[in-house]
């Protein structure tokens, strides 16, 4: 509504005042990886978006209204000793989108995600890992990788 | 301290967080190369603790909308036939660095068009995939643990566009359409570019009651390439029954690019009206 584009308004005019070239770059890190924690062989563990302290956080910083597209590569299994694997899944609602005007916004990490990004924008992401009962011992790792398009 | 050095100063001082995090802060926001520098650069610094392996290279993709209005970038590796395409004659020194806590590294783009290129606007993306070290999960201690970890890689894509001779550009704009539901107006702008280079601008939508007076605004950074036609919602709250409008403005400016590089264009309105029963 009116007051929100006011005060985006009103921030961004006082940022460009303070520091008039200081907001023409942009950054995208890595803020928290997405941790399962204990994992039991046959239980399935599931890590919601919105869990505060076990989910993968992603920033997106130093933005000034920019519309961007944000897609994910999300591994299907993970790779462990000796050639293990353990599925990973990744719902319709397993990532989230928040900034200071807009609260946690659910989406589906597996098909790309248009947003407006104003100064940050916060990224968080969860899943489900689903160990067979059988499962070996040993660590599993895979990758995850945001791509964050700027149009 | 140069112009380059108080960006990221000052970047840091509005995003502390960041100092904790994997990744890079790229300046600027988008590359403009000249034909007659046929040189750029790019600016990137490790705010983190850790140290971050860099890659840089090269895609091409450009802003395009589907039947629903959703904005999409597609970035392929190399550009379709007939596009104007300037990916395979870029290139970026270093292309592979390591950066360590809290470095600064300018990586260099370099041109080397063809002979006898025409005159026009050239396009690319430059892709930087940042990867910070993998972090385990501690598992419990015993023989029998399964411990899971999960690598963050991020990549900032940006545009890159090299121009060469003097260009033109604008959009028309077919006719909008605009609904209300849910607390939201939701409105079609259907643009196609004119002239020979992209159209960078934004567009600003105000939605007016029959008093004219604004119930709301919103504004979006735009690239319009060839056609475009994305969808713009603007949260209005509840509406009481009634006739109103929406105008619309899209002007060659941009809040998030210097002046110099937005060519200008004639701005271009128009206005919809809509009922609510």
């Amino acid at each position: 509504m009116r007051s929100t584009l006011h005060a985006r308004r009103l921030l961004l005019g006082v940022a460009l005042l303070v520091l008039p070239g200081a907001l023409r770059a942009q950054s995208v890190t890595g803020i928290r990886n997405l941790t399962f924690g204990t994992v039991v062989p046959g239980v399935p563990t599931t890590v919601l978006q919105t869990d505060g302290v076990r989910s993968g956080q992603f920033r997106i910083a130093g933005v000034l209204i920019r519309n961007v597209t944000i897609t994910f590569t999300l591994p299907p299994v993970m790779n462990g000793p000796a050639g293990a694997t353990m599925p990973l899944t990744f719902t319709n609602t397993s990532a989230g989108f928040t900034t200071v005007f807009q609260g946690n916004t659910p989406f589906n990490p597996n098909t790309p995600y248009n947003e407006t990004v104003f100064l940050n924008a916060t990224i968080s992401i969860g899943g489900r890992v689903s160990p067979s009962p059988t499962q070996r011992s040993g660590n599993y790792s895979a990758p995850i990788v945001m791509t964050v398009i700027f149009l | 301290m140069n112009h380059t050095t108080r960006v990221l100063a000052a970047l840091l001082t509005l995003t502390p967080a960041a100092l904790l995090a994997q990744g890079v802060i790229v300046a600027p926001t988008a590359v403009f190369i000249d034909h007659a520098t046929r040189a750029g650069s790019i600016t990137l610094y490790n705010p983190g603790d850790q140290p971050v392996e860099v890659s840089v290279s090269f895609g091409f993709g450009y802003p395009t909308t589907d039947s629903a209005g959703a904005i999409r970038v597609e970035v392929t590796d190399s550009a379709p036939a007939g596009q104007p395409a300037a990916t395979a004659w870029l290139q970026a020194f270093p292309r592979r660095v390591t950066m360590g806590q809290q470095d600064r590294q300018t990586i260099r783009i370099l041109a080397t068009p063809p002979a006898g290129l025409p005159d026009g606007e050239y396009w690319a993306r430059l892709i930087v995939s940042a990867k910070g070290g993998q972090v385990p999960v501690a598992g419990v201690p015993d023989s029998g643990a399964i411990s899971v970890g999960l690598t963050l890689e991020v990549r900032t894509v940006i545009a890159v566009v090299y121009r060469k001779g003097a260009l033109t550009t604008g959009v028309t704009m077919a006719p909008m359409s605009a609904s209300y539901a849910n607390d939201t107006v939701s409105v079609r702008l259907p643009m196609t570019r004119t002239g020979t280079a992209a159209y960078v601008g934004t567009a600003r939508v105000r939605v007016a009651d029959s008093r004219g007076a604004t119930r709301a605004e919103e504004e979006r950074a735009l690239g319009v390439y060839y056609s475009f036609d994305p969808l713009i919602d603007v949260p209005v709250g509840p509406l009481p029954p009634g006739n109103y409008m929406v105008h619309v403005t899209v002007s060659a400016d941009r809040s998030d690019l210097p002046p110099k590089v937005v060519l200008p264009a004639p701005p271009v309105r128009d206005s919809v009206g809509f009922t609510v029963k």
